[in-house]
């Protein structure tokens, strides 16, 4: 398996915020793109999924520890 | 390549293509990848997913002081992703990881075992009690996650493994068996499966499944349950066994 350098613009470098390992990093390009792609995607699906259960969440935290709840996770 | 590097590399896939949300075909050109470089390319894209939430537990665990843990552990089952609860009980203390498992819901106990890595998970999965373990164990054979459910008992203790063994349904212990690693733990558990579950086994395979079973398993060890088989059902079982040099085990 041939090793491919890993510009610091490799999109699964930018996805990961750091660099994959040795095994991953020499893949070939097209397969790195597609994991980056399918991790940006997901990171996008659950920011969205996340604000909306937590809007939802606090609807059931009992009244009395709400604010302090509220205030925590702010 | 090995059967067990092969079987370790797409339970890898699985859990990466589980962490990205898609199915583990849509997850492809990682067939030559080392088993230790998929875990550590699952934990990168899991600190990528689920970074930000870990202050949100640091958050939601300080409220341990002013609050019951019950009320805690309730809000970290609401605010913490089971992928982020996850990677927190791989870093945990055993003691401290047995804690926190003993007072999450069965539910979300199960959603975040299906997400451990079952290497780094291992000190907080053995010291789970057998209670706790049979109670995942089964909502996870529900959901038909057996190669995970081997996972997980694989690293349990003796005892809780026994426990599992003797709470599976025959055609989960027929499901789970080809996943799960040998040892002496397993083999007493099997040796000491109570006698009700070995008659259960028996009457409730069919031959061909249970010399399946005996595939798996190694037909000495299928002793206890083929003792409850009579003579004609022995020799039904006994046809369908592959010839001896074609057994896996």
């Amino acid at each position: 398996m041939s090793q491919h350098p890993r510009p610091s613009g490799d999109p699964l470098t930018r996805a990961l915020g750091a660099g994959p390992p040795p095994g991953v990093a020499s893949l070939p390009d097209d397969v790195r793109d597609r994991l980056a792609d399918q991790l940006t995607r997901r990171r996008e699906t659950l920011l969205a999924e996340g604000r909306a259960a937590t809007d939802h969440a606090l609807r059931h935290v009992p009244l009395p520890v709400r604010g302090l709840v509220r205030r925590t996770l702010s | 390549m090995s059967g067990t590097d092969d079987r370790a590399r797409r339970l890898q896939v699985g859990r990466i293509a589980r962490l990205l949300g898609v199915a583990p075909d849509d997850v492809t050109g990682l067939d030559g990848v080392p088993v230790e470089d998929l875990r550590t390319l699952h934990a990168q894209m899991t600190e990528a997913l689920f970074g930000d939430a870990r202050a949100g537990f640091a958050k939601i665990a300080g409220l341990t002081a002013l609050l019951p843990t019950a009320v805690t552990a309730l809000l970290a089952e609401r605010f913490v992703p089971p992928e982020m609860a996850a990677r927190v009980c791989e870093a945990l203390p055993p003691e401290a990881g047995r804690d926190l498992v003993a007072r999450l819901s069965v539910s979300y106990l199960a959603a975040v075992a299906v997400l451990l890595d079952p290497v780094r998970a291992r000190p907080v999965v053995s010291a789970m009690t057998p209670d706790r373990v049979v109670e995942v164990t089964l909502v996870l054979f529900a959901r038909g996650e057996h190669p995970v459910t081997a996972d997980l008992v694989n690293a349990v203790s003796a005892e809780a493994l026994a426990a599992c063994l003797a709470a599976a349904e025959p055609y989960d212990v027929l499901a789970v068996a080809p996943y799960l690693e040998w040892g002496p733990a397993l083999d007493a558990a099997v040796a000491g499966l109570p006698d009700d579950r070995a008659g259960a086994l028996a009457a409730e395979l069919t031959p061909a499944e249970l010399a399946d079973l005996a595939v798996s398993v190694g037909p000495e060890r299928l002793a206890p349950v083929l003792a409850h088989l009579d003579e004609t059902a022995y020799a039904a079982y006994a046809a369908h066994l592959p010839p001896p040099g074609q057994r896996r085990i």
